[in-house]
């Protein structure tokens, strides 16, 4: 146990003294932020949060699995947003955003569903569940990994924008009606803890403290993330 | 006046689409053809496994409502990308951001024939299901032909926008797929549902939740498209 930590200490280390010698600017600050803010979640989640009295261990992925839903949301309604921006505007900036938008949400979509299962083995029994939540953020993957393929299968440039412009807006409307019918359908997902109709819930103080750390990491990895995105996008369109 | 003439034109548009899209299968006999021998083909993959199961006119119908849904959605997928691509090779798609009026006419003169289309074939389809799978179709046949019809809607819609779609792309017809079966997978539930309810001989209000939303989707994904059109064939 104590080589995983040591190994862990070690990473982070070596990605602060990374992204302090490669990064310049903003995106320095943003990335040391995040790297900071991921050491000491880190830390709340194993040492500062208590331990679930029903689910133990395993709950602890909780606190990653949460906040990366949570942002790759926010990351696919921002693709709709500047994808109507792009459609009115036609500026390229809009374009090359609602794109990074996009990679960065679909990363994070990634991670759920990657750590969902991880979750769920041990506690429901079983890896995968056709289960309201799961099914949509599944399917929010599928049509946001559709978004990114259609744009690498279209070459120029002003098309591409328009016809991805025209997919993020289709999709997005288009996950209500998901949700709603799969909901229907069938639900076994827990419902939510953190955000309920009657304000917030309640949780202990100490799980609070590691849920919204790990969620400031996740913000300023998410940002750290776009902001890279963004600018790679503005150099290859340069050029 | 103005306007009177203004939705002449926009008819005049669609009907003529319309039309030409009947002539071409008229004179070609390739869509229909095609999308009924495409959907035998999946109904009789479905048999293999229904035997395999042993459980032909088995009590519960769900999963004959599936096959009839899984191949409506296959051959769909070659009717769509067929009557785009012949578009595409004779530079129809190009032409279409000349007309006269709104772009969502185009829309509907493309939505109409696939419709239409896609109404033949599940016809048949209900036939293969009382054929192969001993499902007793016609005791509620114009049921289910009004549910299944309601949703072809929506397919049609989707089908008729994202075949345009990816008919842009570097890809072309391969890409449709990929993108129509994640964005339609409401609908399909919801048909399935739908379907399943009337081929149990359930009462047929326990559909109409999922016939609900099979009429907000078909709204949805109409509106959307018919706004968006313009945008896509613009170029």
């Amino acid at each position: 146990m104590s080589v995983l930590v040591l190994f862990i200490f070690l990473m982070l280390i070596f990605s602060f003294v990374f992204l302090f010698k490669i990064e310049k600017g903003l995106n320095r600050w943003l990335g040391l932020m995040s790297v900071g803010s991921f050491a000491w979640a880190l830390y709340s989640i194993f040492y500062v949060a208590k331990l679930d009295r029903f689910q133990s261990a395993p709950q602890k992925i909780f606190y990653i699995h949460v906040p990366s839903a949570w942002i790759s949301f926010f990351a696919f309604f921002l693709v709709f947003i500047f994808s109507v921006k792009y459609l009115f505007s036609g500026r390229t900036k809009d374009d090359l955003l609602a794109n990074s938008f996009a990679e960065v949400g679909v990363f994070f979509n990634t991670l759920v569903l990657i750590t969902g299962p991880i979750w769920a083995r041990p506690i429901w029994g079983v890896w995968w569940t056709w289960d309201a939540r799961l099914t949509t953020s599944l399917i929010l993957w599928l049509l946001y990994v559709g978004y990114l393929m259609l744009r690498s299968y279209v070459d120029e440039f002003e098309r591409r924008a328009r016809l991805s412009a025209i997919l993020g807006i289709f999709a997005f409307l288009n996950v209500p009606i998901v949700h709603y019918s799969v909901l229907w359908w069938r639900t076994l997902h827990p419902a939510p803890v953190v955000i309920r109709s009657g304000g917030m819930a309640d949780l202990p103080i100490s799980m609070h403290i590691a849920l919204w750390s790990s969620c400031l990491s996740v913000l300023l990895l998410f940002i750290f993330l776009v902001r890279k995105r963004f600018n790679i996008g503005e150099l290859l369109n340069k050029f | 006046m103005v306007m009177s003439k203004m939705l002449h034109l926009y008819l005049t548009v669609i009907m003529a689409i319309v039309k030409k899209d009947f002539r071409i299968e008229l004179k070609n006999k390739e869509m229909i053809p095609l999308m009924f021998i495409f959907s035998l083909v999946v109904s009789l993959i479905f048999s293999f496994l229904d035997i395999s199961f042993e459980n032909i006119g088995g009590r519960n119908k769900d999963f004959y409502s599936g096959v009839f849904w899984i191949s409506i959605l296959f051959a769909s997928i070659l009717g769509f990308s067929r009557s785009t691509m012949i578009e595409k090779e004779a530079g129809g798609l190009m032409q279409y951001s000349t007309v006269p009026v709104d772009s969502s006419a185009v829309f509907f003169g493309k939505l109409i024939p696939n419709f239409i289309f896609l109404f033949l074939i599940q016809i048949f389809v209900y036939l293969f299901l009382l054929v192969f799978f001993r499902v007793q179709v016609f005791d509620r046949y114009f049921l289910l032909l009004l549910i299944s019809s309601i949703s072809l809607i929506g397919i049609a819609s989707v089908g008729t926008f994202f075949s345009t779609l990816s008919a842009k792309t570097n890809l072309r017809e391969i890409f449709l797929p990929i993108l129509m079966f994640p964005i339609l997978t409401p609908l399909i539930i919801a048909s399935i549902k739908a379907t399943s309810v009337l081929l149990n001989g359930r009462e047929w209000g326990e559909a109409m939740d999922w016939l609900k939303l099979i009429v907000v989707y078909d709204l949805v994904s109409v509106t959307l498209a018919s706004l968006l059109f313009e945008k896509l064939i613009e170029e």
